[in-house]
């Protein structure tokens, strides 16, 4: 990984708040460029919702920041960490950034507590008695308490995302990815998951969201992005995405969305 | 003449014996076809060109080849290639493992490709190494998934290993056929011989599914 970075942010106070960044980050399928030259910068501590119409490449580059897409050109910088990097390098990116599916993805054959404890065991050397402790107050934060000896099965949609954040903060991440939580949910159970990431955004962790979810995009978030195309179209606050949408496109897709 | 139940008793200690022989034709055959399968098997998933092709190659070969052919071929055959002499036993036990190496390969490929791609995901996003990747994730619930079909390889192996008498392998099924040829109680020692087969393959069917609700069950 060459420093050669354009930008100023290699020092100074800028650096240090900021997380992420991603310089001209293109990505093909194919023949298809599904990312066109991403640039992108995240503060610490910011709650950015990422919206757009589908195929416009936002699960896609979501995916890139934690190295489950590879990059074609650019690159991105997660906390000092550079893609492309080393196998070691994407495992340390992956220890620092957390990530919530669409499917869960629980792992079937553990408990629930089992689910949350295995990573800090394995990716972070702790105790199984630290884990198992960690496990459970995350678990409470999530108000599943109760299901925590239960199979994954066994839960509700909304109880296995829910799970599912947990597992992903026990790895006490320092960016938070959401990759459409809500999207496969009962509409009943939309509600407690945006309830408990409305908490942790309350919480000062730094989270990227994918989403559907108008509603919650513009009380929850700092910074609305929305990508056409493989390219960011606009990034800005809520305020000024939803109340003076100022280009077509905008408007044309907060019309459907709204 | 009559089904003699004193018969029956009378040659058991002898067909026990060839059961023990059975027994451990199988466990070795049984050893090195898992480890001929995880070999073929990353050939093929994990390997590029000539591994793959050759691994795809081995499969398909030698789920082809009719096991008694195997039996003779390498029987008769390495020591006209070779200087060395096998044992009746050594050559059985390559010739049962080689072709239950291919569907061990193929039985764990399924087993693999079940797991949703999601998991991988999961666990890669964690940060967990590969080894841990493996071992808590991929193998727990590969291994649920291949417990049915491995066990039917192993009833296979066990049936297969009847064959072997052929090259004078002194197993269950070759004690039956010699004593039934000198005293011609073919009736009695060849259904001793069928229920001592069953015997063995019951016990097998019941401890895979005992196997598989403790998988289930199981706490991590």
């Amino acid at each position: 990984m060459s420093n050669m970075i354009e930008e100023p942010l290699v020092a100074g106070a800028d650096h240090a708040a900021t997380i992420l960044t991603c310089v001209g980050v293109q990505k093909f399928f194919g023949h298809f460029e599904v990312l066109k030259g991403i640039d992108f910068r995240v503060q610490r501590g910011e709650v950015i919702c990422i919206v757009g119409p589908s195929g416009s490449g936002k699960s896609t580059f979501l995916r890139t920041i934690n190295g489950l897409e590879s990059i074609d050109a650019g690159h991105i910088i997660v906390d000092g960490i550079g893609i492309p990097g080393t196998r070691k390098d994407i495992m340390e990116i992956r220890r620092e950034v957390g990530m919530v599916f669409q499917s869960f993805n629980l792992f079937p054959h553990m408990k629930v507590r089992d689910n949350v404890a295995l990573a800090p065991i394995r990716a972070r050397g702790l105790s199984r008695a630290d884990a198992y402790k960690r496990a459970e107050v995350l678990l409470a934060q999530v108000r599943l308490s109760d299901q925590a000896d239960k199979y994954p099965a066994r839960l509700s949609g909304g109880q296995q995302q829910r799970v599912a954040i947990a597992r992903a903060l026990a790895m006490e991440p320092k960016i938070l990815l959401f990759d459409e939580p809500t999207s496969a949910l009962d509409p009943e159970m939309v509600q407690e998951v945006l309830e408990v990431m409305k908490s942790l955004a309350r919480s000062g962790i730094t989270m990227l969201v994918v989403t559907h979810e108008m509603k919650f995009a513009r009380e929850v978030a700092d910074r609305i992005v929305f990508m056409v195309d493989g390219n960011i179209a606009f990034s800005g606050t809520p305020a000024s995405f939803f109340d003076n949408p100022s280009e077509a496109r905008l408007r044309s897709f907060l019309a459907k969305m709204l | 003449m009559a089904f003699s139940f004193r018969v029956l008793l009378d040659s058991l200690p002898t067909l026990l014996f060839g059961a023990i022989t059975t027994i451990q034709l199988v466990l070795l055959s049984l050893a090195i076809s898992i480890v001929l399968g995880g070999v073929v098997c990353a050939g093929r998933v994990l390997g590029r060109g000539l591994v793959r092709s050759l691994s795809i190659a081995y499969v398909s070969l030698f789920r082809t080849l009719p096991e008694t052919v195997l039996i003779f071929w390498l029987f008769y055959c390495i020591p006209l290639l070779f200087h060395s002499k096998p044992t009746a036993m050594q050559s059985a036990i390559v010739a049962l493992a080689i072709p239950a190496g291919a569907y061990m390969a193929e039985i764990f490929r399924a087993g693999i490709d079940a797991i949703p791609s999601g998991q991988l995901e999961a666990a890669k996003a964690l940060g967990l190494s590969p080894l841990s990747i493996v071992y808590d994730i991929i193998a727990p619930q590969a291994l649920r998934t291949m417990a049915p079909p491995i066990l039917g390889l192993v009833t296979i192996l066990i049936k297969n290993s009847a064959l072997v008498s052929v090259i004078g392998v002194e197993e269950l099924f070759y004690h039956a056929t010699v004593q039934a040829s000198q005293n011609y109680r073919y009736f009695e020692l060849l259904t001793a011989a069928a229920l001592l087969y069953f015997a063995m393959i019951l016990p097998l069917s019941i401890a895979v599914q005992w196997q598989e609700r403790r998988l289930i069950t199981r706490s991590h």
